[in-house]
C-alpha cells in the first residue's frame, strides 16, 4: 500500500520545495552565461562559465581575456542578473532554515524513516498526563513506543522530555497510524480525559487493524462506568477508570499502611516500576511438556529461577502459594514471579513451538 | 491549468530533447543545456510528492551522474567519443523518466476520478 506524507513531512517537502526556485534560476543564469561568453566572445566552455560565476558572484575578478563591447554589455545584463537572483536565494535560504527549520524537519523525517523498521511497540495515542507517565516507565522497561499526538504544544513536551518516536498528526487518520508501523505494533494505548476522543482511537484501532490483519491490544481509559461499556463495545480489551484505580490504590494504603518507608518493594512489583523484580500471569497451552506433571515434577524452578505464587484452574478461584504436589493443567493460568529475564525464559518455554523443540531434545 | 506541471514537464521533456539531439550532432552548446535541463530537472522531483516521486528521483540522478562526467570528457579531455557514449546513458534514463512521468500522470488522473471528496 502506497504511503502518504504526514504533516510534518509535508512540511519537509513544502520546505525543500522553497529552495526550488532559487536553485533553477541559479542554474539558468549560469547556462544563459556559459553559452553567451561561449558564442558572443567564443571562449571556450571552461573560461566561459569561469567569467559567469565571477560575474553572478560579484567577486571582481580581472576578466579571463579581453571582452569586445558586445561582451561587456553582456557582463552587465548578467551583473545585474545575478545579483537580483543572489539576494532573492538569499532571502529564500534564510526563510527556509531559520523560520521553516528544515533541519529540524529532516531530524522528524529520519525519525519517521526509523519509525516504520520498529516492531512490537505500543502506539500510544495523546500525550496526556498519564501518557507522559507511561513513557517514562516504558523507556525505563527498554519497551518500544511511538506517540502520536496532533497538538504542538504537547509535541515541544514530547521533545523536551526526549521521547524518541513521535508522530505529530491527528489520531483519527488511518494513515497516521500505518506513520506509526501499526502493522507490526503489539497494541495501542488511549487515555485522553474525554471519553469521545478515547471512542475515536478505538474504533480507528479497530479499523485499522481489520485492514492490516494485525491482532492489536487496545488499552483505554474511561471517565465513569458508562464509558466503559461503550469503550468495551467498540473494541476496548482493556478499559481503565483512573479514578476508580486511584481510589482501590488509596484505600489498599489506608488498609494497610507501608511499613518500610513510604513506598513498598511489593507495591513498586505490583505496578510494574521497578526493573529487578517482575509479577506476570501466563497461560498454560495445550502442547508443553509440563501439562499433566506436578509443580515438582515440572523442574520450572531449575529450568528459569521464577517461583509459581499461584495457580487457576479454568473457570475456578485462584489457587494462592500451590503446594509442589499440585498437577499443572493446559488452560491454567500461572502467576509467576521473578527476575524478567527469568520470566522471559518461562515465556519462551511456554510457548508450544518452544517446547516442540525441547521435546525433540529431551 | 497546473503552471507547475507545466514547468515540470517542460524540463524533464528538454532534457531529453536536448540530449537526444546531443547524441545525434554533438555539439558543444547542446552538452551545457541538456546538462543545464537535468539539473534542473532534477530539482523539480527534489521533495516531490508524486506517487512515483522516489522513482522519478532516482532516474534523474542517474541522467546527471552520466551527464557530469560526460561535460568533463568532452571540455576538459576532448574526449567526444566517451561523452557520446555518456550521453546515450543519460537518454535512456531520461526516457524512462518520461515514461514514469506518463504513469505518474495516469495514476494521478485515476486518483482523481475515484476521490468521493
Amino acid at each position: 500500500m502506497r504511503s502518504f506524507p504526514s504533516r510534518q513531512q509535508g512540511d519537509f517537502f513544502d520546505a525543500l520545495a522553497r529552495l526550488r526556485p532559487p536553485l533553477i534560476l541559479t542554474i539558468l543564469l549560469l547556462l544563459v552565461g556559459t553559452l553567451g561568453y561561449m558564442a558572443i566572445e567564443g571562449f571556450p566552455f571552461v573560461d566561459a562559465m569561469y567569467m559567469t560565476v565571477i560575474s553572478v558572484a560579484t567577486v571582481g575578478f580581472g576578466e579571463v581575456h579581453p571582452l569586445s563591447t558586445g561582451g561587456r554589455l553582456f557582463t552587465m545584463g548578467l551583473i545585474m542578473g545575478g545579483f537580483a537572483v543572489f539576494s532573492y536565494s538569499v532571502g529564500v535560504f534564510v526563510e527556509v532554515i531559520t523560520r521553516r527549520d528544515i533541519f529540524g524537519l529532516f531530524r522528524i523525517q529520519t525519525m519517521e524513516s526509523r519509525i516504520k523498521s520498529l516492531a512490537d511497540h505500543y502506539i500510544i495515542v495523546g500525550y496526556t498526563t498519564i501518557a507522559q507517565e507511561l513513557a517514562r516507565i516504558f523507556r525505563r522497561r527498554g519497551m518500544l513506543f511511538v506517540v502520536v499526538e496532533p497538538d504542538a504544544e504537547r509535541v515541544e513536551m514530547l521533545k523536551h522530555d526526549q521521547v524518541e518516536f513521535f508522530i505529530q498528526d491527528d489520531y483519527f487518520r488511518h494513515e497516521t497510524y500505518r506513520k506509526a508501523a501499526v502493522g507490526t505494533a503489539r497494541g495501542i494505548i488511549t487515555s485522553f480525559e474525554n471519553d469521545s476522543d478515547n471512542i475515536t482511537v478505538v474504533v480507528t484501532g479497530r479499523i485499522v487493524e481489520e485492514a492490516t490483519g494485525r491482532d492489536l491490544f487496545i488499552v483505554s481509559t474511561c471517565s465513569n462506568e458508562e464509558s466503559k461499556v461503550r469503550l468495551e463495545r467498540v473494541g476496548a480489551d482493556y478499559v481503565i477508570s483512573p479514578d476508580t484505580l486511584i481510589g482501590n490504590r488509596i484505600g489498599a494504603l489506608a488498609l494497610r499502611p507501608p511499613t518500610l518507608g513510604s513506598r513498598s518493594v511489593l507495591e513498586q512489583v505490583a505496578f510494574g516500576e521497578t526493573t529487578d523484580l517482575d509479577i506476570r500471569e501466563m497461560l498454560l497451552p495445550e502442547g508443553v511438556p509440563m501439562v499433566g506433571k506436578s509443580v515438582r515434577d515440572s523442574d520450572l524452578r531449575r529450568l528459569t529461577g521464577a517461583y509459581i505464587v499461584a495457580i487457576t484452574h479454568e473457570g475456578r478461584r485462584p489457587h494462592i502459594n500451590p503446594s509442589p504436589d499440585e498437577i499443572l493443567r493446559a488452560g491454567d493460568t500461572l502467576m509467576v514471579i521473578g527476575t524478567p529475564r527469568q520470566l522471559d525464559t518461562l515465556e519462551h518455554l511456554l510457548r508450544p513451538t518452544a517446547a516442540a523443540g525441547v521435546n525433540g531434545t529431551t | 491549468m497546473d503552471w507547475g506541471k507545466v514547468a515540470s514537464i517542460f524540463f524533464i521533456l528538454m532534457a531529453l530533447t536536448s540530449n537526444a539531439s546531443f547524441v545525434y550532432g554533438g555539439d558543444s552548446y547542446n552538452l551545457v543545456i541538456t546538462v543545464a535541463m537535468s539539473l534542473i530537472a532534477t530539482l523539480l522531483k527534489l521533495g516531490s510528492r508524486k506517487t512515483l516521486g522516489a522513482e522519478l528521483m532516482a532516474t534523474s540522478l542517474v541522467a546527471d551522474l552520466h551527464l557530469i562526467p560526460a561535460l568533463v570528457a568532452f571540455f576538459g579531455f576532448g574526449e567526444v567519443t566517451m561523452a557520446k557514449g555518456l550521453a546515450i546513458g543519460a537518454l535512456v534514463a531520461n526516457v524512462i523518466s518520461v515514461a514514469l512521468i506518463t504513469i505518474d500522470t495516469i495514476l494521478d488522473t485515476i486518483k482523481e476520478e475515484n476521490a468521493i471528496y
